[in-house]
């Protein structure tokens, strides 16, 4: 990565004053409210139809889903996955970057804490929807129970439950934390009582002196050192649920590794998308600038790249095992029913990322948006291809039987995109959604800087 | 720029902070509790039967062995509930006029069985087997209580999982000599690690799932 400089990444001549009374402005003054309200009607409509799909599917069970038992799992733990990955890019930007001291996560950072709790939460709905009994979740807790049970320490079930437990209640305080400052700013503009309460009970007795923001800088420097190990943790533990198990197609070592690979991908992935549906819906096009969104491709191509080293060597592996049932398996991707599934993937993940090492791919957010969309969907892809071509056809050929999505598995997953962009449209009505406090320590050092070296 | 909040507020919000950390500890005390106490586990219970039946009278009273009645305890899963012949057996001969016996009079001119209620209800995930619990020196008093002093029947133990896994961790505390199973006020002897052994029970393996659920 070239040598970066402040300056570059932030407009010329915007100070405290004008950048405060824009991005406060955003919340309190909302102008072109036209696009967020409908955005905002259709996901809510969406969200309301996850709530009434699952309703039905606790109610019912899970078999309206198209689970059958050789792939038993199916859709639901194919999006929890998908969830959990797009949900890790956020810790990475808010915590590593922050701890590398990279100069371009102000702008983002905030997005990407966003989207982390949200994509967290419908991660956590869907590993709840996944259980197959849901109203027996509460067995995954240790409490104490008058049938002296506890949790079975051996099933990948129940670290799934600590991981994302742990995830929800860091990116919740992680987020919260960061928002305190701003929170404060947006107390002290507020014109009407009513927000002025609202904002002020929000910001928890913010008032900005030089010890809160003392403790502040101490508090977010832990934080983020406790974030790092979680980065890797979390989709670590999520992949142990397949490794664990002794299916060919599932039973690899190199999968913790390589789903924290694919997690980061449709991590940034999802970044690249917010932002530039951001920067177009609130116009911080000189905020989030076209070098942020180069830097968003970079991080894109990077991971993108390990995954597909981490494909090539699972299909080495594979070979190299000499086990014909491990092959097989192989051979199946590319050839079976399920082959369209696998060289679509094959198309968004490995040859359509390529796009990503020409600069002028990188800076056109059309472009990014679109190979955005294309990795996220390939990043399905994958996590479907490796869920349903390892289980339908195991062992035995007696036991071998397809699966394919019903309705209500199109229903839950639209549902919790629904509910996902509900929280998100939400959360920038309510919050601002570049982060003030950042932003004003980048104009300081650019501006510091412009001084010093006159 | 006036003063939003009183400064009485950060004191109140001191209060609600630590109030509300403490109503949730009081939460989880209560239902802690709750789920433990007889309202919820039954303990205690005396359901309403066909014949107000004293096992106070005919077991305390007249001493009659517990398989007089429940005949199938030693041989099955479920430790069977008399007929109306062997309440008839006496009682075609004593207290032939008694208004309390009318439904059993009843029940034998009618051929209908008499319609016990259950007591002791265990869930149905739950395979409990009176032979292999009889025969291995486990008394009935252990689960079913005093019932030479019960007038009425009623559940004496909390029945809960959690009660069962006391006995099953640690059974030698429990274990009587074959011939004391159906006594009752019986203190143990202290020579229950003799019984274990005697009776062939391998602790390790009766906290296992599969022991209780199938």
């Amino acid at each position: 990565m070239p040598q970066t400089t402040p300056e570059t990444l932030l407009p010329e001549g915007l100070t405290h004053t004008t950048m405060t009374e824009r991005i406060a402005g955003l919340v309190l003054e909302p102008r072109a409210r036209g696009r967020w309200r409908l955005a905002f009607a259709v996901s809510a409509a969406l969200a309301l139809m996850f709530v009434v799909c699952l309703g039905t599917v606790f109610t019912v069970g899970v078999g309206l889903f198209g689970v059958n038992i050789p792939v038993a799992w199916g859709f639901p733990i194919v999006n929890t996955i998908w969830w959990i990955g797009i949900a890790h890019a956020g810790t990475l930007i808010s915590a590593v970057l922050l701890l590398t001291r990279q100069p371009w996560r102000a702008p983002v950072a905030r997005l990407a804490e966003a989207m982390a709790l949200f994509a967290i939460v419908c991660a956590g709905i869907y590993a709840i929807v996944h259980l197959g009994r849901p109203q027996f979740m509460q067995f995954l807790i240790p409490y104490p129970n008058t049938m002296d049970l506890w949790p079975q320490w051996r099933s990948p079930l129940v670290w799934d439950f600590f991981a994302i437990s742990t995830y929800f209640v860091f990116t919740l305080g992680f987020l919260y934390f960061s928002l305190l400052p701003d929170f404060a700013t947006l107390r002290d503009r507020a014109h009407s009582r009513g927000l002025q309460i609202f904002y002020g009970v929000m910001a928890l007795g913010w008032r900005g002196s030089a010890l809160h923001w003392a403790r502040y800088e101490q508090v977010n420097r832990v934080l983020a050192a406790v974030a790092a190990p979680i980065v890797v943790s979390v989709t670590g533990i999520i992949s142990l649920d397949l490794a664990v198990s002794l299916v060919p197609g599932f039973h690899f070592t190199i999968f913790p590794p390589y789903f924290v690979a694919g997690a980061l991908f449709s991590g940034f992935a999802t970044v690249s998308f917010l932002a530039v549906v951001t920067r177009a819906m609130f116009g911080l096009k000189d905020l989030i600038t076209r070098r942020h969104l180069d830097y968003l491709g970079r991080m894109m191509l990077l991971f993108a790249l390990v995954v597909n080293y981490a494909y090539i060597q699972e299909v080495f592996t594979a070979w190299y095992s000499g086990d014909p049932y491990q092959r097989a398996v192989y051979i199946n991707r590319w050839t079976g029913p399920y082959a369209p599934a696998w060289w679509a993937m094959f198309v968004c993940n490995s040859l359509l990322v390529q796009l990503l090492w020409f600069r002028r791919v990188r800076r056109s957010p059309a472009m990014l948006l679109a190979l955005a969309i294309t990795s996220n969907i390939g990043m399905w892809l994958e996590r479907f291809q490796i869920v349903f071509t390892s289980t339908y056809a195991s062992y035995m050929p007696s036991a071998w039987g397809l699966s394919g999505p019903t309705l209500w598995d199109l229903l839950v997953a639209l549902g919790s995109l629904g509910l996902f962009a509900f929280l998100l449209l939400a959360f920038v009505r309510l919050a601002p959604v570049v982060s003030m406090h950042d932003m004003r320590v980048s104009i300081y050092r650019a501006v510091h800087k412009e001084k010093s070296g006159d | 720029m006036p003063q939003i909040f009183h400064p009485r507020i950060n004191g109140l919000t001191r209060i609600l902070l630590v109030g509300g950390a403490l109503a949730l500890l009081a939460v989880a005390c209560v239902a802690y509790f709750v789920d433990r106490s007889p309202y919820l586990t039954g303990q205690g219970a005396v359901p309403e039967q066909p014949v107000p039946f004293s096992h106070e009278h005919h077991v305390g009273g007249l001493g009659i062995d517990c398989r007089y009645c429940h005949t199938s305890v030693d041989r099955s899963t479920f430790a069977g509930l008399p007929d109306t012949y062997t309440c008839m057996s006496c009682h075609s001969q004593l207290w032939t006029n008694a208004q309390m016996l009318a439904p059993v009079r009843e029940s034998l001119k009618q051929d209908r069985p008499l319609v016990w209620v259950r007591v002791h209800k265990l869930p149905d995930f739950v395979y409990f087997n009176h032979q292999a619990h009889v025969t291995r020196g486990i008394g009935c008093e252990s689960c079913h209580g005093r019932v030479d002093r019960m007038p009425l029947m009623r559940q004496a133990k909390p029945m809960t999982m959690q009660w069962c896994l006391d006995c099953h961790r640690h059974p030698a505390t429990a274990l009587r000599p074959k011939d004391r199973i159906t006594a009752m006020g019986y203190a143990p002897a202290g020579n229950g690690d003799a019984l274990l052994h005697q009776y062939r029970i391998h602790t390790d393996r009766i906290t296992e799932c599969v022991i209780c659920h199938r």
